[in-house]
């Protein structure tokens, strides 16, 4: 996939977002936390485009910029060549008609009071025109898209497993025929046996109806299969962004390579060497200075607790915000 | 001495709606100092299974049946609930899978671990005499070896963390204590009910490394129950795999992820995301899981399965016992070729 030369679907310039956290006390000066700092992507029609990072990294904080849901502190995103960040209401919930969300947790994302097809019906409700037979026959057509039968129109997501209630959360999200699908760790609720038809799903349904994604989670070895590029985020900042077949082939980053350090496999001849992560994400109220990562790092230097790396390109499409490839800056 | 041995235990819940059986009649055998993973899919009756070997399924609704099942040598079939409480927490412990829901939120982590030390251990606090110590003073005794075990699970400054709340900390930290309160007694089993579904893969790592670490150190044996098979190649002895209340294949770690006999522990395998794959597509299993109030005839697995004969359809296949302590219940294991994956 050369994305280079086509137009982007989704565009994010230096967007950062802040949230105020509550004082303790009345005259304490006010506090943020940085859920997402200075952050620039691309996305391409058609590609899974994957977001990488341990919780409290900012990839849901993301997904909701791009979905129009969370206003920016600054910076600006355009979507399909208009700026969401510069619409109304209005304007926003037009545009939104053309994105979609598949939420982590099948359990909660259903309301229990709705019949299946009273659920997946809801999008067309609310766009409107439809009469109550077209709906019947959109739904069940949808349903068999997503391996469930018509059958299972007028049930309540109680009788069904987890892997079917994503099901349904993956039939609302497309009802409308959407550009781009927001996928919020669509498997990690679910039991391993059931990731696998999950993601084939997913993969089917995007070859058929070209839809861009936009796949977090927090499993490398899942987004690697999945996605055509991807961004490794730690504390909300980018670490590593580009290619995810360059990324996994060279990964350039320290923190990439921790995260891929923590993966379990099944291969029990060809163990990995696994490299183990020390400690836990630091508070993003107060990041630790310079690269955020410092500190966990295992190849720290002295220049990183004092500024902050610049993104720097490593090769075409593959970008990494490190000291140890600072030297590339220059050239 | 074997840490546990079970035979034949069988579960039901009679409901309305008819009989689940939830566990049917399986064996599980627990050597000392070894870890031993039970696999399979939410709802195949694993998590039963460990309520029943601690004897904390409330019956009604539950209706537990076992001809055997002993704990580190002490009989513990027929305890009465006083009885067993007393093994709880001293003989067999049990870390849960959601660690805020397992902690009291309004008592601090310390107090809680205190707790544990305050009931099983009143032999453990005399002075050197011998003579019982004061209420006060075994107080500061358990203060002293909660610490301590908050320590050995690699919690930073210790002496603060024990003044701390639940909710102040991180899901890593909080499981971490969870794992401090099993090992606080020194148990012959520890039961871990999915102990790191809910953290991230970085934490899940370290976790598991600090549950391994401990659990070769003070010699205690592992019962990890998990629907992960990646997470137990480099933990476990011996596996278990189950399927709708039963068991279907059991082997050794090594022989089971070189050589999977059952169809079921083959497509658990290969659903696994692997890093070092370059296909697309993922090997799945199809269909899902049947209700555990129909079960189908014949072979619980042959509807998702694809080597499945009219045998299979008909005949329960029995659990049939292989060299090296290996078993496997289908009637084909010994025709089914796989390819490598």
């Amino acid at each position: 996939m050369t994305s280079n030369e086509r137009e982007p679907l989704l565009k994010m310039e230096h967007v950062s977002v802040a949230f105020p956290v509550k004082k303790d006390f009345p005259f304490q000066k006010k506090r943020y936390v940085k859920a997402v700092t200075d952050v620039s992507l691309e996305i391409y029609p058609g590609e899974t485009f994957g977001v990488v990072g341990e919780s409290g990294c900012g990839k849901s904080t993301l997904a909701n910029c791009t979905l129009g849901m969370q206003r920016v502190d600054s910076g600006k995103i355009f979507f399909d060549g208009q700026e969401l960040t510069a619409m109304t209401s209005r304007q926003l919930k037009e545009a939104r008609r053309s994105m979609q969300v598949i939420f982590q947790d099948p359990f909660s994302s259903l309301n229990p009071r709705f019949s299946v097809f009273d659920l997946i019906s809801e999008p067309l409700r609310i766009k409107g025109g439809y009469t109550y037979a077209e709906m019947r026959k959109t739904v069940g057509d949808m349903l068999k898209e997503v391996g469930l039968s018509e059958g299972d129109m007028d049930r309540f997501p109680s009788d069904f497993s987890g892997g079917q209630k994503q099901r349904i959360g993956i039939a609302r999200a497309l009802i409308l025929k959407p550009k781009y699908l927001v996928c919020d760790e669509p498997v990690s609720a679910l039991d391993v046996s059931v990731h696998a038809q999950i993601l084939n799903l997913l993969m089917d349904l995007q070859e058929k109806y070209h839809i861009t994604y936009l796949f977090i989670s927090h499993n490398l070895a899942v987004v690697k299969r999945v996605s055509d590029r991807a961004v490794v985020m730690y504390l909300g900042k980018v670490m590593e962004y580009g290619n995810v077949q360059k990324i996994f082939k060279n990964p350039a980053h320290p923190y990439t390579r921790a995260l891929m350090g923590s993966i379990f496999d099944v291969d029990i001849d060809c163990p990995r060497e696994r490299k183990r992560l020390q400690g836990e994400v630091p508070s993003p109220i107060n990041p630790p200075p310079g690269c955020r990562f410092c500190g966990r790092c295992p190849e720290e230097q002295p220049c990183c607790s004092l500024s902050e790396p610049p993104l720097v390109k490593i090769e075409e499409d593959h970008y990494a915000a490190c000291f140890l490839h600072a030297d590339r800056a220059e050239e | 001495m074997k840490a546990l041995e079970v035979e034949n235990l069988k579960v039901i819940f009679p409901t309305e709606a008819g009989i689940v059986r939830a566990v049917e009649g399986i064996d599980i055998e627990i050597d000392e100092g070894e870890c031993v993973a039970i696999v399979g899919e939410s709802g195949c009756g694993k998590s039963v299974t460990s309520l029943a070997v601690m004897k904390l399924l409330s019956s009604p609704p539950a209706i537990t049946r076992v001809d055997k099942l002993v704990l580190g040598g002490i009989d513990i079939k027929d305890l009465t609930d006083k009885q067993m409480q007393k093994v709880r927490g001293k003989d067999v412990a049990m870390i849960f899978q959601d660690a805020l829901t397992a902690l009291n939120p309004v008592m601090t982590v310390g107090r809680q671990i205190d707790e544990i030390f305050l009931a099983h251990g009143k032999e453990h606090f005399s002075d050197e005499t011998g003579k019982a110590l004061s209420r006060f003073a075994r107080k500061k005794e358990a203060k002293r070896r909660t610490i301590e075990a908050l320590k050995l699970v690699g919690i930073s400054d210790a002496e603060l963390r024990y003044k701390a709340y639940p909710h102040q900390l991180s899901g890593g930290m909080r499981q971490r204590v969870l794992i401090a309160m099993a090992f606080a007694c020194n148990p012959h089993l520890i039961i871990a009910d999915e102990p790191t579904t809910a953290l991230d893969v970085t934490i899940q790592a370290q976790v598991l490394d600090i549950l391994k670490e401990l659990q070769r150190k003070q010699k205690t044996s592992l019962m990890l129950i998990t629907h992960d098979l990646s997470i137990v190649m480099n933990m476990a002895d011996k596996i278990y795999v189950m399927y709708c209340g039963k068991i279907v294949e059991c082997a050794r770690t090594r022989e089971l992820f070189k050589n999977p006999l059952h169809p079921y522990t083959h497509g658990l395998l290969g659903s696994v995301a692997r890093i070092n794959d370059d296909r697309k597509r993922f090997v799945q299993i199809p269909s899902s899981l049947p209700s555990p109030m129909h079960k189908p005839s014949g072979c619980y697995f042959h509807p998702r399965c694809v080597h499945a004969t009219e045998r299979c359809k008909q005949e329960m296949p029995p659990l049939e016992q292989l060299e090296g302590g290996r078993c496997v219940r289908c009637w084909n294991y010994k025709e089914i070729r796989y390819d490598k994956q």
